[in-house]
């Protein structure tokens, strides 16, 4: 808890500042010895000082007046203060100058943890550079989902040790090939090889049955994997129309490409083959049982060409057959409001996906024209990039307003998306506030009122004196209000809405600066 | 479960099983005698003229597999069953074993089973160590390098072969170490270059304190002590690191092209930093982090096709707004003179061509220049054509190759390259020619090394040493199969001694090394000429 607004302690004539405080443990609150700590101006992020925590965990500082980052490292390892819990890396800036009290920062440490255990193979021999990945389920760019943050491997003892990690529940699992599978030597191999499906804790190799292991601060949890070698499947991918006297559209004589990606946690995907194909058809004979994603691309005579599907692989050889389309495009018109000039030069395009998958883009024509081909099927933001400030004002495909500003790509199909783009912006600052006074480490959201602007909801972790100050936003009308929670997946429409009856509407006007002071709402449990 | 993996894991073992024959043996321990359990066995028949068909390629068919492979039991028992007669060979394989360096013996199976045989495999060994700091804290993410030291071309130097790096509590190991003679060097905290596309702050990270490189046993390789491994050792080399305080530097490379950027950091002839970098490839902006007090040189290469480099002092303080500018390669000429050269007709050069006949000395000679880069991992320049070479600038040794000619004088400007091969290639500037003045022909000697004691290798070499400090040492091997005799032409005239090695791993570019050396053989040679010499005992 930050004591605010109290006195500040003006040091000397030339106006310094005292930032100092404790480090302590976030769990026990015990002080924290010989931590370094960096103290940077926000706009100077080389001019930082440097001190280390006594053995009481105290450190001071000395500063003009300003905005500061305060870093902490403990064997390698920073945390911004503020950090207000394990996956919320946002920190917040203290801030130094007269009203300010910066001289009694508590700064709560988040103690790391360890995961590690060994991974045999059924005859109770260790499993050597076997894949120990972790996923973490957590919010990220507002949204929860599950990604994953710590890989590594086994040593020759079958050992793995994942250290430095963030204490929190996990997803952990591993992957691993027999290694005499790459022993195969001679002629004659005609027994179906081997591998081992992959495992995930508490030793499951069904993907639905993997649960989350809860690893504490400063512990060192064990987990163990057992892998059993089981006769891989093959499997077959044929295209029938990637002959090269095969009929339009596919009729190509250029190289296809084969991907094959396995679905994991979270809707995560891992490529498992990946292969350039001249002749069809062609057969994966080292294929785990999972759930895959067979793709095939190519370069068609004026479009790319794909074809895709799910399968599932299980014990037995499995065969699919692919018809290659057109892929899915997305083109339309940047267009200008009114009053607006248009950038120097042509903006560019950028479809991002909402959840998993890769962003795609096209740079504008000089007449807003834009075409993105070869899209993957799912749903996008779409915002412009490419000159100062400019941003989506609107998107429309058609008549309609995509559904919460979120444009709908289907496979194989061409979407249309009129964009009104616009440089108009505004500045918002203020305070988050409880009981009419301001409060640090809370979260204060923006959501624009008109989806159509596929601008996505916006965040900020109230500073030191419990400030937010956005960087340029676009002019328009949005709903703004503060959480006490600055974990809340903010961008998820039905997170948001138990919040939204208290939100304060408020406009953003081009070129203006407006302050508010919004009360802290308790956080929806 | 013995029975689960005692046969089969199999490549067409089945249908091998056209005879009535057995193949068995043991899978053993070559150091401590103990059978080796779950190693793959392979069987690989002989192809038989009858499988060679028409052509000289053996073409298997579905019912006359060529190979098959079990695991061996527990015991180290392997067992292949219902194989039909023929030759095969047999090999093992277990992670972590290597094959002995011997010849695989094929086994015969003509009239009856064999069920005798032994397979040997030798363990490799392991290292393991912790790193402490003076603090006696852990020493986390310090990369952690196996050296060895090696002699190539005659000249010594060492090169990382195993780079692992300390996890939370210090600890380190590494894995399948053949047997050597290895040092372990803390090389500082292990990261590799990230990239970043701001022009903010690229880090952001509090990395204020460095690990001081040294080597387990001391702080420089000279003082460190070397861990010499067997077969399966397992070592341990623990020891500690200083911690002091580290800054950042940070700059702009300039001309940039396309490929991979490389960052080092050398202190004196050793790397002592390559992966603390955050570079951000648009704007050529880097920052090298954990760089402690000291002198340096601060090179960045893309590929082959450039490098800069520039002197770099450390000294209490971060450094900043350095400028480093990317230069491409240099085309040095390359002019050689061949004074004697024979007139022959095009017709006749390919059937003199066999190096070693008397014949081949009436060939027109030729002389080619080679860099070698200081880095042991960089690739050699070569001129083509005797015309150009080209190279980065940088530092190189320069090395000369003539086939049917020995070199008079190498030069670069006013250097004697005989004297001294060193050469610094400046960037921009237009280089002088290297002067490669050859006279045609040379002397040849031949002989033989017959020792009292055969040594244990296949290849015995022989060093011939001129008495003129100005010319090269030349190396030549001498092969048992052929009663140990070698060659060596191409000789520039003058005295020589012979000496005789079991191996080739001799510091002959090291006048040094061959000033210590006893037990060899003189011998004249003349322009023109064949000396013949007998050596009787190995060099001391």
């Amino acid at each position: 808890m930050l004591p605010l607004l109290a006195a500040a302690t003006a040091l000397s004539a030339a106006d310094l500042y005292r930032v100092a405080g404790v480090i302590v443990d976030s769990e026990t609150g015990s002080p924290i010895a010989n931590a370094s700590l960096t103290l940077s101006p926000m706009d100077q992020p080389h001019a930082g000082m440097l001190t280390t925590s006594g053995q009481d965990g105290s450190f001071a500082f000395d500063a003009a007046p300003g905005k500061y980052n305060l870093m902490a490292v403990i064997a390698g390892v920073s945390q911004p203060f503020g950090q207000v819990n394990r996956f919320v890396g946002m920190g917040a800036s203290v801030i130094t100058g007269p009203d300010q009290d910066t001289a009694h920062l508590v700064f709560r440490w988040h103690r790391l943890a360890v995961i590690t255990g060994r991974v045999l193979d059924d005859q109770g021999e260790p499993v050597e550079n076997a894949q120990v990945r972790l996923f973490c389920s957590a919010v990220f760019a507002g949204r929860k989902r599950i990604a994953q943050s710590f890989q590594t491997t086994t040593n020759d003892q079958g050992y793995y040790r994942a250290w430095a990690i963030i204490a929190g529940p996990y997803y952990a699992f591993v992957t691993a090939e027999p290694w005499w599978n790459s022993q195969r030597v001679g002629v004659g191999g005609s027994e179906p090889a081997r591998v081992y499906p992959t495992v995930y804790y508490p030793g499951t190799t069904d993907i639905t049955r993997a649960a989350l292991l809860a690893v504490h601060p400063g512990e060192e949890a064990r987990v163990d994997f057992t892998l059993t070698a089981i006769t891989a499947a093959k499997l077959t991918v044929n295209c029938d129309n990637c002959a090269p006297d095969a009929p339009p559209p596919a009729r190509s004589r250029s190289l296809m490409e084969l991907r094959v990606t396995a679905e994991g946690l979270g809707g995560t995907e891992t490529a498992v083959a990946q292969r350039n194909v001249y002749r069809w058809p062609v057969t994966l004979d080292m294929v785990p049982p999972g759930h895959y994603l067979v793709r095939v691309s190519g370069t068609g005579a004026e479009n790319p060409l794909v074809a895709e599907r799910w399968i599932d692989v299980g014990a037995g050889d499995i065969a699919v057959s692919l018809s290659l389309h057109p892929a899915a495009a997305v083109s339309g018109k940047v267009t200008f409001k009114p009053n607006v000039p248009p950038p120097s030069r042509p903006l560019t395009v950028v479809l991002s996906p909402e959840l998993n998958g890769k962003s795609a883009s096209s740079t504008a024509g000089p007449d807003g024209a834009f075409r993105i081909s070869n899209v993957a099927p799912g749903k996008y933001h779409v915002y412009v990039t490419g000159g100062p400030y400019y941003h989506t004002e609107t998107i429309r495909t058609g008549d309609h307003v995509p559904a919460g500003g979120l444009l709908s790509v289907e496979e194989g199909a061409e979407s249309r998306v009129e964009i009104v783009a616009s440089n108009e912006i505004g500045h918002l600052k203020g305070f988050a506030t409880r009981d009419d006074q301001p409060i640090a480490n809370m979260l204060v959201v923006l959501m624009p009122v008109d989806p159509s602007s596929g601008f996505p909801n916006q965040a900020f972790q109230t500073d030191s004196d419990g400030s937010f100050d956005w960087p340029p936003l676009p002019a328009g009308d949005y709903l703004l209000f503060a959480v006490d929670d600055p974990t809340i997946a903010y961008a998820d429409p039905e997170t948001v809405k138990p919040y939204l009856p208290q939100a304060k509407s408020i406009r953003i006007e081009p070129g203006k600066i407006l302050e508010e002071r919004v009360p802290v709402q308790p956080a929806v449990k | 479960m013995r029975g689960v993996w005692l046969l089969l894991l199999l490549t067409g073992c089945c249908s091998a099983q056209q005879g009535e024959y057995v193949l068995a043996g043991s899978v053993v321990n070559s150091r401590t005698g103990d059978p080796v359990k779950r190693a793959l066995v392979t069987a690989f028949r002989l192809p038989t003229p009858a499988d060679m068909g028409d052509g000289p390629v053996a073409r298997p068919t579905p019912a006359q597999p060529f190979s098959a492979t079990a695991f061996t039991d527990v015991s180290g028992v392997f067992r292949f069953t219902g194989l039909a007669s023929g030759t095969y060979n047999l090999s093992a394989q277990k992670p972590h074993f290597t094959e002995p360096p011997t010849e695989r013996k094929p086994v015969q199976i003509e009239s009856s089973s064999k069920e005798d045989v032994r397979l040997d495999l030798s363990p490799l060994g392991t290292i393991e160590g912790k790193i402490t700091d003076q603090r006696g804290q852990p020493g986390y993410g310090i990369s952690v390098h196996l050296m060895q030291t090696t002699i190539r071309a005659g000249w010594r130097q060492t090169e990382v072969v195993r780079d692992v790096w300390t996890d939370d509590r210090g600890i380190f190991r590494a894995w399948d170490i053949a047997p050597g003679r290895y040092l372990v060097r803390a090389a500082g905290r292990n990261s590799s270059m990230s990239a970043y596309i701001n022009d903010g702050d690229p880090t952001n990270r509090g990395a204020y304190e460095g690990y001081v490189p040294a080597y387990f046993g001391g702080p420089t390789a000279d003082s460190a002590t070397p861990i010499i491994m067997e077969p399966g050792t397992e070592a341990r080399a623990d020891f500690s690191v200083m911690v002091q305080p580290a800054h950042k530097v940070r700059g702009r490379l300039e001309n940039l092209g396309t490929g991979d950027v490389k960052f080092a950091l050398v202190s004196g002839d050793e790397e002592v930093g390559t992966g603390r970098v955050a570079f951000n490839k648009a704007s050529g902006a880097f920052e090298m982090r954990e760089v402690l007090n000291g002198n340096y040189t601060l090179r960045a290469t893309q590929g082959n096709q450039a490098v800069a480099e520039m002197p770099l002092i450390v000294d209490g303080s971060d450094v900043e707004a350095l400028r480093l500018t990317l230069e491409g390669p240099v085309e040095i000429p390359v002019n050689v003179r061949i004074s004697g050269q024979p007139e022959l007709p095009e017709t006749r050069r390919e059937s003199l061509a066999r190096p070693g006949s008397p014949e081949s000395a009436n060939l027109p000679g030729f002389c080619q220049a080679t860099l070698h880069g200081a880095d042991p991992g960089s690739v050699p320049s070569q001129s083509r054509g005797g015309a150009t070479i080209s190279a980065l600038p940088g530092r190189y040794r320069v090395g000369i190759f003539c086939f049917a000619a020995y070199p008079v004088s190498i030069a670069l400007g006013t250097s004697d390259l005989l004297a001294d091969p060193s050469i610094t290639v400046s960037p921009g500037a237009a280089p002088a020619p290297i002067e490669i003045v050859a006279r045609h022909g040379g002397g040849m000697i031949t002989g033989a090394i017959k020792l009292d004691q055969e040594p244990a290798g296949k290849i015995m070499w022989v060093l011939a040493v001129p008495s003129v400090s100005t010319r090269d040492p030349e190396l030549a091997p001498a092969f048992d199969r052929s009663g140990g005799q070698f060659f060596l032409n191409s000789l520039a005239p003058g005295d020589y001694t012979l000496y005789a090695f079991s191996t080739d791993q001799i510091e002959y570019r090291n006048p040094e090394f061959l000033r210590g050396l006893t037990g060899g053989e003189s011998v004249h040679v003349e322009d023109g000429a064949t000396a013949t010499v007998t050596i009787t005992r190995l060099a001391q």
